[in-house]
């Protein structure tokens, strides 16, 4: 699963998860589903994020790399 | 309903089209396996609008499908001769197929083992399209 720091950086930014959410274009619910990590965005919603955010992708995003390296062994 | 433009949602509605559609197969099927126990012929017949509406939808996946598996199997493409000889194979074997079928007319017999063949043949070379080059 995706890690990140949406919501560190949104607070940073004074944006509410409404404001966020509509102007990445999705709803209210998704940008709190990414928050806590239980949602996988696409990479073009990701780099709208970063946009908004004014940062790059990773610094907002990343994978756990125990959890990936996991995951690859499994292939 | 309002235009979805969440990716998130999307993808939910793309999950509930596939539950429904599973749903509804599995009642179409379970119709059609309660009528041919009553007349299997006159349920596994194109006059039955049941059994036309679920080949058509086993076909259509069947075809859609070809992209998934050719993906996933990465084989070379079949070649132009290779694919004649699929052809002519399909032909003989579906029109003595249907000779069997309809032995009193046996143009028809060939006309329909044509059609089979003409299928296959065409889901093969579609098939072919997202396949690879043999160097």
């Amino acid at each position: 699963m995706l890690k990140n720091k949406v919501k560190v950086f949104r607070i940073k930014n004074g944006l509410s998860q409404k404001e966020l959410s509509f102007s990445v274009g999705v709803t209210r619910q998704t940008m709190s589903l990414i928050e806590k990590g239980e949602y996988n965005p696409t990479i073009n919603l990701c780099l709208r994020i970063c946009y908004r955010l004014h940062k790059t992708l990773n610094e907002v995003f990343w994978l756990d790399e125990e959890e990936f390296k996991h995951e690859e062994s499994q292939r | 309903m309002k235009k979805v433009n969440d990716e998130r949602l999307k993808g939910q509605l793309v999950k509930n089209f596939k539950i429904s559609f599973i749903i509804e197969n599995l009642f179409v099927l379970l119709v059609l396996v309660y009528e041919s126990f009553k007349n299997i012929w006159k349920t596994l017949n194109l006059h039955n609008p049941l059994w036309v509406s679920f080949m058509i939808g086993v076909i259509s996946l069947s075809i859609l499908s070809q992209k998934v598996t050719t993906a996933i199997e990465d084989k070379p493409k079949i070649s132009r001769k290779r694919l004649a000889f699929y052809f002519v194979l399909e032909f003989l074997i579906f029109s003595s197929l249907f000779i069997l079928v309809i032995p009193s007319s046996i143009w028809a017999a060939f006309v329909c083992g044509g059609t089979v063949a003409l299928v296959i043949s065409s889901i093969l070379i579609y098939n072919n399209h997202y396949r690879y080059y043999q160097k």
